[in-house]
């Protein structure tokens, strides 16, 4: 074995050597990739620089080492007052190599050190894990400079950032500059969550005698807060305080709650279920989700025994519907199978298999799953859902394969694109401009039915293919199979989708929604779209709107002025 | 005769690309040894002449060294390591190692060093140990196609090809512009995605024009300080990138960029904003940019723009340079930013949120617009001044409504108290409704009721909304102290009857 080796390894490296000579003379290497930026803006790029072209220095050494050393001279030497600009503005730009790396990192902790003020207020709105040991430096030797800085904030949200960042190595400082933010009267609306949750490690206590000074958004994050941490230090007690509590299921399960934050260890909840008050009970029905973390089967489920816990037959039922729901669409072969062994209303086994679908792509999903019923009831009754669902299946599963324009528009013929938007979600701007191009050669029912997908939804559709194809919508006559879209006797679809594409045009430029408006057909429709247009662009500019209405027949203009004065 | 035509076919595949990769950065490279103005790439403030070398030198020794903390070790490593020799290098690591405040950065700031004298001894030193990723990564920063065939000789097809990730990291990191050019060379799309990974690390400020066509190519993320850089050289065309990446804010990141775009314009040379307002034809757009520069003229000539703010005709930008006027005014003259909220409030019938609307027959449509200054306004005013703006508005007639909600939301007691100050049957009625509401919303269920039962004397149906509402929510969220209120109060029996229906369809 090792001899019939050698000579291959040989063979392959000649050829790899000679390859390599091919791939030298023959690679794109001649052109200057960057020459069209060469363009001297640096003297501008840092405008307001005393220093001498520090970055030319750098640039024009000629070893990667002395470009090295040049960039540490220069954050070294660079004067401090100008270091937060170069960094701010990426002014040492020279991307390659390591230099800029050394200059950053350099430059950054001298600024630290000798600017800490000035650090400490861009820190508020830069907030990061990364620097915290340049925060404790300051912290240790430079205090003055925390105060200094919240001096120099304007904003309650920007000075919760900066105690958030002192809380963990001066949280004295940090809780008595946070009690002054939450006496000023422009504390505001904050619920200063952030700011409580660094202190709650350091200084629980003090953070609970707060309490009854705090009002507003503050209070209720701060007792939810208080709740967190002791719960954290003493679980078991403090839930038992919480079933005393108005709003103890909130504190528990709430958006900043405890669960949310920490999350309870998987089947830990379980086994206080029995000790919940029964109103906890009846909203943990109703929130059932939180009571299924951990519970990761069927068989799993089947083995808590609800109504044992406390729980009436009725929310047992419930729960149990619920958590079916829930696992289908992730389990579905394994939950549509276990369907059997547990009691459900027709109604919840219509809801479950309906979730089965919400992840059913194929046709073969559908017979995997019909192949896991033992109860020919319960397949009938799947049966007949499934029907219901089967088209969009088939759709889906079609609309899935279509991956090109060309592809998309040969699947055109058979009217089963199930919806555009997921089609093209991933298609670049060269592809959306060749649909668009494509498009514009499409003749007969297959350009009706291209224009009708476009409309039915906004994300990703290019917003001129959406013009034309409303455009070529509106123009159609009402024997055609897609004149249908409009939305019944006041064509209310079509005036919400028009209004919308008019609106969505002036966001970027209003003459082009006015002209393409103007290319409409006309009729009740483009004249709703235009009071539409009115109404919302005069909030921007109302002096355009009233230079653009005067530019319109004055019957139209009247009955647009009438509809802008009701408004 | 199979396996040879394989291996032939992939060792050629190999050599044809370090081959090419070798004359190409060599040539659209120039951060190797060689000077860097000798080869056609141009960049930004490069000087025509050779530099003359730094003369900074470290007094430092191994010794010394390993006696400074990390926290104040960067600095001084690295000039160190710039002269030290490769037997140095072999000297020091074993001290390094010793350390336990090593840092990522310090061990990246080691590796590149090291690789710059002596790649094979930092790749040996590194093997199997915690930083076998560092050499080839940094190995790639000096000796690019080097590394890469190295790597690709070495470790292709085996298990730890990791470490051809890590040079292709390398190659988008340290040079950028051969990436835009040979991207696609690169053989897998996996070592594609890396080298795309080590581009994005930082922003490209020197040729943002390039990176920006080159990432949105590939679909990757585009750093804002790109941006702001291609929009010093370009202000419209980078504010119309910024649109375009906004798009209909699908992509969270962008959700700010064109405001961000602005904000940095106006911090580098405010200059710049007027030439992207005299293009600029969003008019959401234009707002913004008058915004900032209104905010501009309020710091130098306060004055000068509370006029500009009064002449603007009626509509959004003249409420939000009214309300930035206020704002600056707030802690100097409460005052004055209570009676600008009024005006404001007044202006705009006591409107606090913005909606795009479509109107159509028998019906009406709106979606919310964000980056209205006016609630967080009022939630400012209310929490400090409610008393005195809820007195003008209702002095003004416009807004009321809309400051006592603020208010109520902002200060509870404050709003209750003053509302039960009311004389005026219509200003309590009104006040109390939101009192009962906020009570509910922050689930004081006992209260609310109280409340809502002060104005049930008034109210000419005998189970108004207020009772039904705050009832239901509160026997939801507790039914045994609902019912046991419910009991303890006295209540006809009509009402009784609808307090028990709300029971039975909240069962």
């Amino acid at each position: 074995m090792k001899t019939s080796k050698t000579p291959l390894i040989y063979t392959g490296l000649l050829v790899f050597a000679a390859a390599a000579i091919v791939g030298w003379k023959t690679g794109a290497g001649g052109a200057p990739a960057d020459a069209s930026a060469s363009a001297g803006l640096l003297s501008t790029r840092h405008a307001g620089s005393t220093s001498p072209d520090l970055l030319g220095e750098v640039r024009s050494q000629r070893t990667e080492g002395d470009r090295m050393r040049s960039a540490i001279e220069m954050a070294r030497t660079l004067p401090s007052s100008e270091i937060r600009e170069w960094l701010d503005q990426g002014t040492f730009n020279l991307r390659s190599g390591y230099a800029m790396t050394l200059f950053q990192k350099i430059a950054f902790e001298r600024w630290t050190k000798e600017e800490p003020s000035e650090f400490l207020v861009w820190a508020s709105s830069n907030s990061s894990h990364s620097y915290v040991h340049f925060i404790a430096d300051i912290v240790k030797n430079q205090p003055g400079a925390i105060q200094s800085a919240l001096a120099s904030l304007d904003s309650s949200q920007k000075k919760e950032v900066l105690i958030q960042l002192i809380a963990g190595d001066a949280p004295d400082l940090a809780l008595t500059e946070l009690r002054k933010l939450l006496s000023a009267p422009e504390a505001g609306a904050h619920n200063f969550h952030s700011a409580f949750s660094a202190l709650a490690k350091h200084r629980p206590a003090e953070l609970e005698r707060m309490l009854d000074d705090v009002k507003g958004p503050a209070r209720d994050s701060l007792e939810q807060i208080v709740i967190s941490a002791k719960l954290e230090k003493d679980f078991e007690g403090t839930l038992a305080q919480l079933y005393e509590m108005p709003n103890g299921f909130e504190y528990l399960f709430g958006r900043y709650s405890y669960n949310n934050n920490r999350n309870l260890k998987p089947g830990e909840l379980l086994s206080h279920l029995a000790n919940f008050p029964e109103s906890w009970r009846a909203q943990a029905v109703r929130n059932s989700s939180r009571l299924f973390k951990g519970i990761e089967s069927v068989e799993q489920f089947s083995e808590v025994d609800w109504e044992g816990l406390g729980f009436t037959a009725a929310q047992a039922g419930k729960l149990q519907a619920s958590y079916f729901q829930r696992k289908v669409p992730y389990k579905p072969v394994e939950t549509l199978a276990a369907i059997a062994n547990f009691e459900f209303s027709e109604n919840e086994k219509r809801n479950i298999f309906r979730a089965a679908f919400y992840s059913t792509r194929t046709e073969e999903d559908l017979a995997k799953y019909r192949a896991n019923f033992t109860n020919p009831e319960d397949r009938a009754l799947f049966d007949e859902v499934a029907e219901d669902s089967a088209s969009s299946i088939v759709n889906m599963a079609q609309t899935s394969k279509i991956e090109t324009p060309d592809q998309l528009v040969s699947s055109l013929a058979d009217r089963n694109v199930a919806n555009l938007s997921s089609v093209i979600r991933n298609w670049d701007m060269e592809q959306k401009e060749e649909l668009i191009s494509t498009y514009h050669e499409l003749e007969g029912t297959d350009k009706d039915y291209l224009a009708s997908l476009a409309i039915k939804q906004n994300s990703g559709i290019p917003a001129d293919l959406r013009s034309e194809a409303l455009k070529h919508l509106l123009t159609l006559p009402e024997s055609s199979e897609f004149s249908d879209w409009k939305g019944g006797q006041d064509d209310g679809i079509a005036v919400e989708a028009v209004s919308r594409n008019a609106l969505d045009l002036m966001q970027s430029d209003p003459v082009k929604a006015t002209t393409w408006l103007a290319e409409l057909p006309e009729g009740p429709i483009r004249l709703q779209a235009r009071k539409n247009l009115a109404v919302n662009w005069r909030n921007y500019e109302p002096e355009a709107v009233k230079k653009w209405l005067s530019s319109l027949p004055a019957t139209e203009q009247t009955e647009i002025t009438r509809f802008l004065k009701s408004k | 005769m199979k396996i040879l035509v394989v291996t032939s076919l992939a060792m050629a595949a190999l050599g044809y690309l370090t081959g090419s990769l070798g004359k190409q950065f060599r040539t659209a490279d120039s951060s190797q040894e060689e000077n860097a103005n000798t080869g056609p790439l141009s960049r930004r403030g490069q000087v025509a002449n050779d530099g003359v070398p730094s003369g900074i030198k470290s007094s430092d020794t191994i010794a010394s060294l390993s006696e400074v903390p990390a926290a104040h070790l960067y600095d001084r490593l690295a000039l160190w390591l710039l002269d030290a020799s490769a037997s140095e290098m072999q000297e020091f690591w074993p001290s390094y190692t010793a350390r336990e405040d090593r840092t990522n950065d310090l061990n990246d700031l080691v590796f590149i060093n090291w690789t710059r004298v002596d790649p094979e001894a930092a790749i040996a030193a590194a093997e199997g140990t915690e930083f076998s990723k560092y050499p080839w990564w940094a190995w790639a920063c000096h000796e690019p196609e080097k590394a890469l065939s190295e790597v690709l000789a070495r470790y292709q097809g085996q298990e730890n090809s990791e470490h051809i990730g890590e040079v292709a990291w390398g190659l988008g990191e340290f040079h950028p512009a051969w990436l835009r050019a040979n991207l696609d060379d690169l053989p897998e799309k996996w070592m594609r995605d890396r080298a795309l990974s080590g581009y994005v690390k930082f922003a490209d400020t020197e040729n943002p024009r390039e990176s920006i066509e080159f990432l949105k190519s590939h679909r990757e993320n585009i750093d804002q300080k790109t941006i702001a850089a291609f929009g010093h050289d370009d202000p419209l065309a980078a504010y119309q990138l910024a649109l375009e990446l906004k798009g209909n804010d699908d992509n969270y990141r962008y959700h700010n960029l064109p405001d961000q775009l602005v904000a940095s314009l106006a911090a580098e040379d405010p200059i710049l904003l007027n030439h992207l307002l005299a293009h600029v034809k969003s008019p959401q757009g234009k707002m913004k940019i008058q915004l900032k520069q209104f905010e501009g003229l309020l710091k130098r000539d306060p004055a000068a723009a509370e006029e500009k703010a009064k002449e603007l005709p009626k509509g959004w930008a003249k409420e939000d340079h009214l309300a930035a006027l206020a704002k600056h005014h707030f802690k100097d003259n409460p005052e004055k930013a209570v009676e600008i909220a009024a005006f404001i409030l007044q202006e705009n019938g006591g409107s606090n949120s913005r909606y795009t609307w479509i109107y159509r027959e028998g019906g009406s449509s709106g979606n919310g617009i964000g980056n209205d200054p006016i609630p967080s306004l009022l939630n400012q005013l209310t929490t400090s001044h409610g008393e005195a703006l809820i007195e003008k508005v209702l002095t003004e007639k416009g807004g009321y409504a809309t400051v006592a909600s603020a208010w109520a939301q902002q200060d509870l007691s404050g709003f209750a108290a003053w509302t039960n100050k009311q004389d005026d049957p219509d200003i309590y009625r009104n006040s109390a409704l939101i009192v009962v509401s906020e009570l509910t919303e922050k689930r004081h269920y006992s209260e609310a009721m109280d409340w809502a039962q002060s104005l049930q004397k008034e109210e000419t149906t005998s189970f108004p909304y207020q009772t039904r509402n705050t009832y239901q929510r509160w026997f939801q969220a507790n039914p045994e102290e609902a019912r046991a209120w419910k009991e303890n109060a006295s209540f006809d029996e009509t009402q009784v009857e609808q307090f028990n229906k709300i029971e039975q369809e909240n069962q």
